[in-house]
């Protein structure tokens, strides 16, 4: 085995630790936990066994197994900044309904000095 | 028939208890919208006989227009007006706008049909392309797409759900206007511009070109 390898298992490692401990704390629901656990489970089985990645790659027409991490590692990227600014958008326009709610509902009528 | 000066304000403690007077003075009732505001601007409104409604957070110009007109339509205002807090807009203006509202549903204040207005000649720049920007990417033909001196009947103002809370409201609402064929009509009105009003405007970005795009071809 590598040093790189090591090294990549040893932060898989940390990075799994931290998501039982977050399960343990309930700061994440068990649906993430599995989906986070499982995605490293795969990265620390491909830097064990490299030749996974590159018996894939030829399957799918693309030269080397790193080239076909990379793609598919950017269009992950692509996908997950969509989906956060997406989710980043509805929370702004819940809040400033929320805002707007609040504000309706607790308006001052000067001219009768009242606060409704 | 009632009307309603809404008057958006985040941090306007310098200029509020000037213009609210102003308005006043001629007959009209009020809505200040405090956006957030951090200094005492909802404080020096509450000396005044006007309704106030404030959001607890900063949430931008649209957002406090759409508060303050949602809550007009409520209350029963028949025409609802929007008005700078920065004492950029004239309140003589105001009646002249809600004059049109008998003939049409919607009134816009233009800077650009004034001969009166001394507008500074980087802001004049500005405008210029903003509106050439509106007219050819955006299909919008109208003299001061930026004017943010216009005033509805309440049954319009109802129809225009604008969702903008940034800069992008102003074209949001044209675009309304035009995509629920409101009957409209464009009057010159003088923009008063000085050190403060100057410095409180929002800075142009292409950042902001980009937003106006990408939302003209998502809708």
């Amino acid at each position: 085995m590598t040093i790189f390898q090591i090294i990549i298992l040893i932060l898989i490692a940390i990075v799994c630790f931290k998501a039982v401990r977050k399960l343990l704390k309930k700061e994440i629901s068990f649906l993430l936990f599995a989906s986070w656990i499982g995605l490293w489970l795969i990265v620390a089985l491909i830097a064990i066994f490299p030749s996974i990645v590159n018996r894939l790659a030829d399957f799918v027409g693309i030269g080397r197994g790193v080239d076909l991490i990379i793609y598919l590692s950017i269009i992950s990227l692509f996908y997950m900044l969509f989906k956060i600014n997406l989710r980043q958008n509805k929370i702004e326009k819940n809040i400033s309904e929320l805002v707007r709610k609040i504000a309706m509902e607790n308006y001052h009528d000067g001219k009768t000095k009242d606060d409704v | 028939m009632r009307t309603c000066v809404v008057i958006p304000a985040y941090n306007e403690a310098r200029r509020i208890g000037e213009v609210i007077p102003q308005v006043l003075d001629l007959g009209f009732e009020i809505i200040v919208v405090d956006d957030g505001s951090r200094d005492d601007t909802p404080e020096i409104a509450k000396n005044f006989p006007i309704i106030i409604v404030r959001h607890f957070l900063n949430q931008g110009q649209g957002a406090a227009l759409k508060t303050g007109t949602e809550l007009a339509i409520k209350l029963g205002f028949d025409f609802i007006v929007h008005f700078d807090a920065d004492g950029q807009h004239e309140a003589r203006n105001i009646a002249e706008l809600v004059e049109v509202l008998h003939d049409y549903e919607v009134a816009l204040g233009s800077r650009f049909l004034c001969v009166e207005s001394e507008i500074p000649k980087k802001k004049r720049m500005i405008l210029m392309l903003a509106k050439i920007f509106s007219q050819w990417l955006l299909q919008l033909e109208f003299s001061d797409p930026q004017s943010g001196l216009r005033a509805f009947r309440a049954s319009a103002a109802d129809r225009l759900d604008w969702q903008k809370n940034d800069f992008q409201h102003c074209t949001e609402i044209l675009n309304l206007i035009i995509r629920n064929e409101l009957r409209y009509k464009e009057i010159p009105v003088k923009i008063n511009y000085d050190d403060y009003s100057t410095s409180k405007e929002v800075k142009p970005k292409i950042s902001m070109g980009w937003k106006l795009i990408i939302n003209k071809f998502i809708d």
